[in-house]
């Protein structure tokens, strides 16, 4: 093996087994796991029990298919006396008790709290009563179930149609934002990566220096190859570490959620494949 | 010859490191470069090892300018810390081998060997740091040697060494100049100095008092060192001709005399042709010139 092969293997050796290096492979997956698998993390975490609420039904139809429970809210139907759910609300039995009637053929609601709701979860129940206020009214009309469905889940269908032809790859504000978004994370993630192992580099001809196994080394070979050496051994330890990411990273994205993050990082490199392959098509007219 | 450093000046600015320094050294000897610190004996060393560039002279090895010589053919120990921290014992001796151009089978033979004369055997797993420091000067000794050097530098090998293990250094030096490997080693503690060169060069702020064999700087003194067992007096001895310094040892007086003529009447006058315990006659130790040539005691 020549010297500068040796020394090379000496570093790479010498900071693979780095408990350091280890380190910054568990912290880098933990980063990347936490950002995209942030929604589950969050769920797993921060997940409250559902909102209790009561409908008290005083119109004639049948309600029950309005109101559907969600993992946010759960409603539920009890068949007692006004006042005695009034005072389930305030013993917290329930979180909000809404009383729903007849007010000139349109669905009136009252929504009845002891502790005021947050923000969230007024919209929720707003949103679901002005949806069940829709289908009361539909309802009145006598249509069948069918037609009422129909016009209550008809929507526009949209598309887009880029008349400027030097923007042709045609992509929305969203997908631009989101390139950005993603260039500045890459960025950073570069930027992060070569500053770790320049610094790597650096501290270690430092603390060389800082012993005499420096000048041990340089009186046997050239300062050139001692550094070429340096610079060969970071960039193989760096190798090793994105392909340690890749693998641990990659097992997680297909293990994980049914492998939907995995689907979507194909996607995006497929996505990134096209727009390489563009940007190439380009250059080369 | 060997080595020859031929009116070698190293200049930092106006700071003279080493000044107009020569001297040789011939194949399979023992030399010593000595002197206090800052003296210019690291300096030497670099420049030697072309770890620096010499401001003016020339530094040869076998008529060969020393910087376009085959590096294998050197091996060297620095004062401190030579070694990787976090390396085993048994891992950087074979590195340091192979970095010098052998190969691991080579090399197997002498490793075993030097970790059983140095006493390693249950530290060859260790990694150096968790080492004594007693231990990791004889792990980096001896990585300075393990590739079989024509030339071996040492830089204060006995620095951190026990009584024990300064006699294991001295035995293994002894052996690599048997084997036919030309030393050059720096010390401050003269008596290794004096029991293992065969020529040394003494510096003083860069500059070289003396250079040539031990014998020859010790005849510049001469034997005025006159050690008796008496009843004499330390009065009465203090008057004799020829004596210029007396001190009381513990059971013993040491005479310092202007020159060796003086000894035969001071026998004959101490013994009066009767028996006497102790009279001895030596040169000056290397301590005690070394001493004398940088500058008194407080050195």
């Amino acid at each position: 093996m020549s010297k500068f092969w040796l020394l090379v293997k000496q570093l790479y050796t010498q900071k693979v087994k780095a408990k350091s290096f280890i380190f910054s492979i568990v912290l880098y997956v933990a980063v990347i796991s936490g950002v995209m698998f942030w929604s589950d993390i969050k769920e797993a975490f921060f997940q409250s029990e559902p909102l209790q609420v009561a409908i008290l039904n005083e119109t004639e139809a049948e309600m029950e298919s309005f109101f559907k429970s969600t993992s946010d809210i759960e409603f539920s139907f009890p068949k007692e006396e006004t006042a005695k759910v009034e005072q389930q609300v305030i013993d917290s039995e329930y979180d909000a008790a809404v009383f729903v009637k007849d007010q000139d053929n349109s669905l009136a609601a009252e929504i009845a709290t002891f502790e005021p709701l947050t923000f969230n979860d007024q919209q929720s129940i707003s949103s679901t009563l002005q949806y069940a206020g829709k289908i009361y009214e539909v309802q009145q009309l006598n249509l069948t179930a069918e037609q009422a469905e129909k016009i209550l889940e008809s929507e526009t269908i949209i598309s887009a149609k880029n008349l400027n032809i030097e923007s042709a790859s045609g992509k929305s504000e969203d997908e631009k934002a989101a390139g950005i978004g993603a260039s500045f994370l890459v960025g950073f993630l570069i930027y992060s990566f070569v500053m770790s192992f320049l610094s790597m580099i650096t501290t270690d001809v430092a603390s060389e220096k800082g012993s005499r196994v420096l000048e041990v080394l340089l009186a046997s070979i050239k300062p050139s190859t001692h550094f070429m050496a340096k610079l060969t051994g970071t960039f193989l330890l760096a190798l090793t570490q994105i392909g340690a990411l890749l693998v641990v990273q990659g097992l997680l994205f297909m293990l994980i959620d049914g492998g939907s993050k995995w689907d979507m990082v194909v996607d995006i490199a497929n996505e990134l494949s096209l727009a390489i392959l563009d940007t190439l098509f380009h250059f080369s007219y | 010859m060997t080595l020859s450093i031929n009116q070698v000046t190293k200049r930092y600015q106006n700071f003279v490191a080493v000044d107009n320094l020569t001297f040789t050294i011939e194949k399979g000897e023992i030399f010593g470069l000595i002197g206090q610190n800052g003296a210019g004996k690291t300096t030497t060393f670099r420049m030697i090892l072309d770890l620096q560039e010499t401001t003016e002279g020339t530094i040869m090895w076998n008529g060969t300018p020393i910087n376009s010589i085959n590096r294998d053919l050197l091996g060297y120990l620095p004062e401190e810390r030579g070694i990787f921290p976090s390396m085993t014992v048994e891992d950087q001796l074979y590195f340091f081998g192979e970095l010098r151009g052998k190969n691991r089978k080579e090399l197997r033979k002498e490793v075993e060997y030097w970790i059983e004369r140095f006493e390693l055997e249950d530290k060859r797993k260790s990694k150096a740091e968790t080492l004594s420091k007693g231990n990791q000067q004889k792990v980096q000794l001896i990585a300075s040697f393990i590739h079989q050097p024509e030339f071996l530098i040492l830089d204060e090998p006995f620095s951190g060494l026990d009584p024990v293990n300064k006699d294991l250094l001295k035995s293994a030096i002894l052996h690599l100049k048997n084997n036919g490997t030309t030393i050059l080693f720096s010390s401050h503690q003269m008596d290794n100095v004096e029991e293992l060169c065969d020529h040394l060069c003494l510096l003083k702020r860069g500059v070289s008092l003396f250079s040539g064999s031990l014998l020859d700087l010790k005849k510049q003194y001469g034997k005025t060192k006159l050690t008796i067992r008496t009843d004499v007096p330390k009065e009465v001895l203090g008057k004799l001709d020829g004596v210029k310094d007396i001190q009381v040892g513990k059971d013993q007086f040491i005479l310092t005399l202007e020159d060796e003529s003086h000894a035969q009447s001071i026998f004959d006058f101490v013994s009066n042709g009767k028996y006497i315990e102790k009279f001895s006659l030596d040169y000056l130790t290397l301590d005690e010139i070394f001493k004398d040539k940088v500058g008194g005691p407080n050195v």
